[in-house]
C-alpha cells in the first residue's frame, strides 16, 4: 500500500505534534508535583482537600474564571462539556503559572511564599466539526500548599548544664493535591442547544508534614501524614444559545454544568523520615471522603464580534462533605483537618469583558487581532477556620491573547491580583498575585490538503 | 510553521522550570489558624533507666601477652588486690657453637617494665605506693599450663629465688641459684619446652602491683662463656581481690577480672512510634577514685579511660557506638556511631518503631595492655548519678 504525499503529510504532521505534545505532558507531570511542593502560600489550603482550583480556559481565566456559557472556536473550556461540541480545530493547551502570596497577620508579621505550578494540559478535537467534539484534560482539582514556621524564643534545654541548650524550629508544611483527568463529549443537538458529559477521575496525595530541626548532634524529625485518595465522578452540562436577540449579529449563551457528588476512597498513613527512607508508624487508616455536587451557571453576551461579556456563578454545598477517616473524633490528626465542621458551602461569582478589536477580520493588524480581557470574581471559599467567619476571596483578573502566525494558535498571558481572608480573629490575610502563560495550539488534523 | 509551534512549547516548558526554582520565606504567620492552630513538634527529654543492671563474666583482655603484673596492693577503696605473673621462656632456634649441653655458669631473669619495639610500645605500669620498695619471688612451674583464668593454673613449686628490693618502675634482675634443680640443664635445649614450664613471679613485700613488658622479658643463660637470651614464649596474670569496704550503690568494673556491665532497657509502650532526635547513654562513675585527696600519699590508681559498648540480639553481637572517654565529671557518654555501625539514636529509633531486636547491652573496658585499672559505676536508683539513656523525642500527637 502506498500513501499519497498529501495524505502522508496530513497524517504524519498531526502525529508528530501529538507525540511531541504527549512527551511534553509526560515531562510536565513530575514537574507539576515538584512545583507544588514549593507551596503557593495560602494557609487556608490546610482545610478540606486544599485550595479548590477553578480552571476553565485561558480565556475564561482572564474573565474571572467562569466561562460556563462562553462559546469560542479558539478555546475549549473545561467548565462545561457542552462547549466541546463547538470545535473546529484539533487543539492542545498547555499552561503554567507563577504565584506569589504575601500573608499578613494582625500584628503585621508577613510571610512570603512563591511557586510555579502547572495550570492544565488539554487535548481536544472535533469528531464532526461544530457538531460533536471530544476533549481530555488534566488539571489540578485542589492544591494543598502552605508553610508555617515556628521559631520559639526559649531554647530547648537538653541537658542538666545551663549551657545544654539549643535553638529549634518547627516547620509545618502542606503539599500535594487532588488531580483531575476529565474526558468526554459535547454534542450540538440543534443550533440553539448543546449538551455534554464527561467522566472525571480524581486522584492524588495530600501531605501534612512537620519537621523539627535542632542544633548539631540532633537528627531532624520529619513527620508526614499522607492521605492518598482516588475516585470517579461525572459532569454533565448544557448550553443554550440565542442569536440576534437584541441586534443583528449579537448572541446570548446560557450555560450550566453539574459535577456529581463523588466518594474518594483512600488510605491515610503516618510516616517518619524523608523521601524514600520513610518508616510507617502507627496504624494505616482506610477511609473515604464524600465530596458534594458542584453546580455552575454562566451567561455570555456578544453584542458583536469584538466584544464578549460574561457572568458566572458557582455553588457547592461543602458543609455536607463527610469523611470516615479515623481520628474523625477530634484533634489535629483528623482528616480533613477539623472535619466537616471546618468546612462551609462554597460559592463564587465572576464576570468579565473581552475586547477583540479586529473581530473576525483575519487581515487586521497584529494588535487588532489580539484580545484584551478584564474580569474579577468574588468567592466564599469552603474553608471555615473560625465559626461564623468565612474566608472570602476578592480578585481582579486581566489577560492578553496574542495571535500567532499559525491560524488558530494563540499565546495567552493572564494576571490575577487578589485578597484572601482577614486579619481579624487570629486569622491571616493573603495578598496574592499570579501570572500565567498558556500556549493554545489549534490545527486542522485528518484532513487532506486541497491545494499544494 | 511547525518550528513556531515547537518554539512556543519549549518556551512554555522553560518558563515552568524557571518558575519552580522560586524560594519561600516562610514565617510564623498563620500559626493560630485552624483547630488549635499548629501544635506539636516541640522536643522533650525522656530518661530511661535500665530495668536490669549487673556484671557478667567475659573473656578478658588480660589474656593478651603484652604485660604481666605482679605484687600486692592494699587499696583503701577497693581492698587488697593481689596480682601474680606467669612467664615461660624458650631458647632461640640458633645457638652459638658449643653452647648446647655445656656447663651453665649463670642464669638471670630480666624483667623490664617497658618495651619500645617497633610493633608495640608498653609503658611502665604501677598501681599502688610508688615510693615504697618491693621484692618479688620466683617460683618454678612444675607442670605445663595453658591458662585463660586463674583457676586453670597449676600450683607453683618451690621458691627459686627472690629479687633484691626495687622501686616500682625499675627493671628487675634476679639471679637464679645454682642450687635450683633445673639450673644445670638450662643449656640442654633439646626437649627444653617439654622439660621446663616457666616461672611464677609473686610479690613478696611492698604495696604495689607493677607491670613487666613480656616482649622484653628474657632469661639470660651463660654457658661455655657464651651468653644466650631465652625470650618469653607465653605469659599470664592472675588477679585476686579481697576485703575492702562495701560498695553500696556502686559496682566495680576492674580490668583483669573478666567482668563487664550488662543491662537491659524496657522500652515503654508510651514511646512506641516516637521519633528520636538524639540518644545518649550516660554511665556515671564514682569520682572518689580520681580524687587525689582521697588517696594515701604517693598512691597511684591508674584509671580506665575507655569503654566499648555492644548490643546483643538473639543471634548476633553488634558494636553499637564508638569507644568513649571519661568526662571530667566522671561520666561515660555513648552516642556516636561505631565505624561500621549505627548510632545509639538509630538503635533506639529502631526499637521505638518495633524493628530492632537488641535485647541486652554490654559495656566492657577498652584496654590494650594488662592492667588492674578500676572504675566504680553507679547502679540504678542512685538519684542524679543513675545510669540512663537520655532520649530527645518529639511526640507524634503533641
Amino acid at each position: 500500500m502506498t500513501i499519497k504525499p498529501a495524505m502522508k503529510d496530513a497524517f504524519f504532521a498531526p502525529a508528530r505534534l501529538c507525540l511531541f505534545a504527549l512527551g511534553v505532558l509526560l515531562f510536565m507531570l513530575p514537574t507539576t508535583a515538584f512545583a507544588q511542593s514549593n507551596g503557593n502560600g495560602s494557609i487556608y489550603s490546610r482545610f478540606g482537600l486544599g485550595e479548590l482550583k477553578t480552571l476553565a480556559s485561558p480565556q475564561a481565566q482572564a474573565l474571572g474564571g467562569g466561562g460556563v456559557g462562553l462559546r469560542s472556536l479558539n478555546y475549549t473550556s473545561l467548565s462545561n462539556p457542552a462547549l466541546w461540541s463547538d470545535q473546529v480545530l484539533t487543539r492542545f493547551v498547555l499552561g503554567g503559572n507563577y504565584h506569589e502570596t504575601n500573608a499578613r497577620d494582625a500584628r503585621g508579621t508577613q510571610s512570603e511564599l512563591v511557586a510555579g505550578t502547572l495550570n492544565a494540559v488539554q487535548f481536544s478535537f472535533p469528531i464532526y466539526t461544530r457538531k460533536l467534539g471530544f476533549s481530555v484534560g488534566y488539571h489540578p482539582y485542589s492544591l494543598m500548599n502552605y508553610r508555617v514556621v515556628r521559631r520559639p524564643e526559649t531554647p530547648f534545654q537538653f541537658g542538666p548544664a545551663p549551657t545544654d541548650t539549643t535553638a529549634y524550629t518547627v516547620d509545618y508544611e502542606g503539599r500535594g493535591g487532588i488531580q483531575q483527568i476529565s474526558g468526554g463529549l459535547g454534542w450540538r443537538v440543534s443550533n440553539a442547544l448543546s449538551v455534554g458529559a464527561s467522566v472525571d477521575a480524581l486522584f492524588g496525595i495530600l501531605e501534612e508534614a512537620r519537621e523539627t530541626t535542632m542544633g548539631p548532634g540532633f537528627a531532624p524529625i520529619n513527620f508526614t501524614d499522607a492521605t492518598r485518595l482516588s475516585g470517579f465522578t461525572g459532569t454533565v452540562g448544557a448550553l443554550l444559545t440565542v442569536a440576534d436577540l437584541f441586534a443583528d449579529d449579537d448572541a446570548l449563551s446560557l450555560g450550566g454544568s453539574l459535577m456529581l457528588p463523588a466518594s474518594l476512597d483512600g488510605r491515610r498513613v503516618r510516616t517518619l523520615g524523608e523521601s524514600l527512607s520513610r518508616d510507617t508508624i502507627g496504624t494505616v487508616v482506610d477511609g473515604s471522603v464524600d465530596l458534594p455536587w458542584r453546580a455552575q451557571g454562566g451567561l455570555t453576551y456578544k453584542p458583536n464580534n469584538s466584544v464578549t461579556i460574561t457572568a458566572d456563578g458557582l455553588y457547592a454545598p461543602w458543609s455536607t462533605a463527610e469523611s470516615t477517616f479515623d481520628g474523625a473524633s477530634e484533634g489535629p490528626s483528623q482528616f480533613p483537618i477539623g472535619g466537616s465542621a471546618f468546612l462551609t458551602d462554597r460559592w463564587r461569582v465572576s464576570g468579565g469583558v473581552e475586547y477583540l478589536p479586529a473581530g473576525n477580520d483575519p487581515s487586521a493588524s497584529y494588535f487588532g487581532r489580539a484580545a484584551y480581557r478584564l474580569g474579577g470574581y468574588y468567592e466564599q471559599t469552603y474553608a471555615a477556620p473560625v465559626a461564623g467567619e468565612s474566608i472570602d476571596v476578592r480578585a481582579a483578573t486581566a489577560g492578553l491573547s496574542l495571535p500567532t502566525r499559525l491560524s488558530g494558535t494563540r499565546l495567552d498571558l493572564d494576571v490575577e491580583v487578589g485578597v484572601r481572608g482577614t486579619t481579624s480573629r487570629n486569622l491571616v490575610r493573603d495578598i496574592f498575585y499570579g501570572v500565567s502563560v498558556n500556549v493554545n495550539i489549534g490545527e486542522r488534523w485528518f484532513q487532506e490538503r486541497k491545494l499544494r | 510553521m511547525r518550528r513556531h509551534v515547537f518554539s512556543l512549547l519549549l518556551a512554555c516548558g522553560f518558563l515552568l522550570i524557571a518558575l519552580t526554582a522560586c524560594n519561600d520565606n516562610p514565617t510564623g504567620v498563620g500559626l493560630g489558624v485552624g483547630p488549635e492552630g499548629f501544635q506539636g513538634g516541640t522536643p522533650v527529654n525522656v530518661d530511661l533507666e535500665p530495668s536490669t543492671f549487673e556484671t557478667v563474666s567475659v573473656d578478658d583482655v588480660t589474656e593478651n601477652q603484652a604485660r604481666i603484673l605482679t605484687g600486692r596492693v592494699d587499696d583503701p577503696v577497693l581492698g587488697t588486690i593481689t596480682t601474680t605473673g606467669y612467664i615461660d621462656v624458650s631458647p632461640p632456634t640458633t645457638l652459638p657453637d658449643g653452647f648446647e649441653g655445656s656447663t651453665v655458669q649463670s642464669a638471670q631473669l630480666v624483667l623490664p617494665p617497658r618495651s619500645e619495639q617497633e610493633t608495640s610500645s608498653i609503658q611502665p605500669y604501677v598501681y599502688g605506693d610508688t615510693l615504697s620498695t618491693m621484692t618479688v619471688g620466683i617460683y618454678a612451674m612444675p607442670n605445663a599450663w595453658e591458662a585463660r583464668t586463674a583457676d586453670d593454673m597449676p600450683a607453683a613449686g618451690s621458691r627459686i629465688a627472690e629479687s633484691e628490693p626495687f622501686a616500682p618502675g625499675d627493671t628487675v634482675r634476679i639471679d637464679l641459684p645454682q642450687s635450683w634443680s633445673a639450673f644445670g640443664t638450662l643449656s640442654d635445649t633439646t626437649g627444653f619446652d617439654d622439660r621446663f614450664h616457666g616461672f611464677q613471679i609473686r610479690g613478696v613485700s611492698g604495696n604495689a602491683s607493677v607491670g613487666f613488658a613480656t616482649p622484653s622479658t628474657f632469661l639470660q643463660v651463660v654457658a661455655d662463656d657464651d651468653t644466650v637470651a631465652y625470650g618469653a614464649s607465653r605469659s599470664f596474670t592472675s588477679i585476686e581481690r579481697s576485703g575492702g569496704p562495701a560498695l553500696s550503690n556502686r559496682t566495680l568494673l576492674q580490668d583483669g577480672f573478666g567482668r563487664a556491665l550488662s543491662f537491659e532497657f524496657t522500652f515503654p509502650d508510651s514511646l512506641r512510634d516516637t521519633p528520636i532526635s538524639r540518644a545518649i547513654l550516660r554511665l556515671p562513675t564514682d569520682t572518689t577514685l580520681f580524687d587525689r585527696e582521697q588517696r594515701p600519699p604517693n598512691f597511684v590508681r591508674p584509671l580506665t579511660s575507655g569503654l566499648v559498648i555492644q548490643g546483643f540480639t538473639s543471634d548476633s553481637t553488634l558494636v553499637l557506638a564508638s569507644p568513649t572517654s571519661l568526662t571530667s565529671d566522671g561520666v561515660f557518654a555513648f552516642e556516636a556511631p561505631a565505624q561500621s555501625g549505627a548510632s545509639l539514636r538509630q538503635i533506639f529509633q529502631s526499637i521505638a518503631l518495633g524493628q530492632s531486636a537488641v535485647e541486652r547491652y554490654q559495656v566492657s573496658l577498652n584496654q590494650s595492655s594488662n592492667t588492674i585499672n578500676p572504675l566504680l559505676f553507679y547502679v540504678p536508683g542512685s538519684g542524679e548519678s543513675t545510669p540512663r539513656v537520655s532520649l530527645t523525642i518529639t511526640e507524634p500527637d503533641s
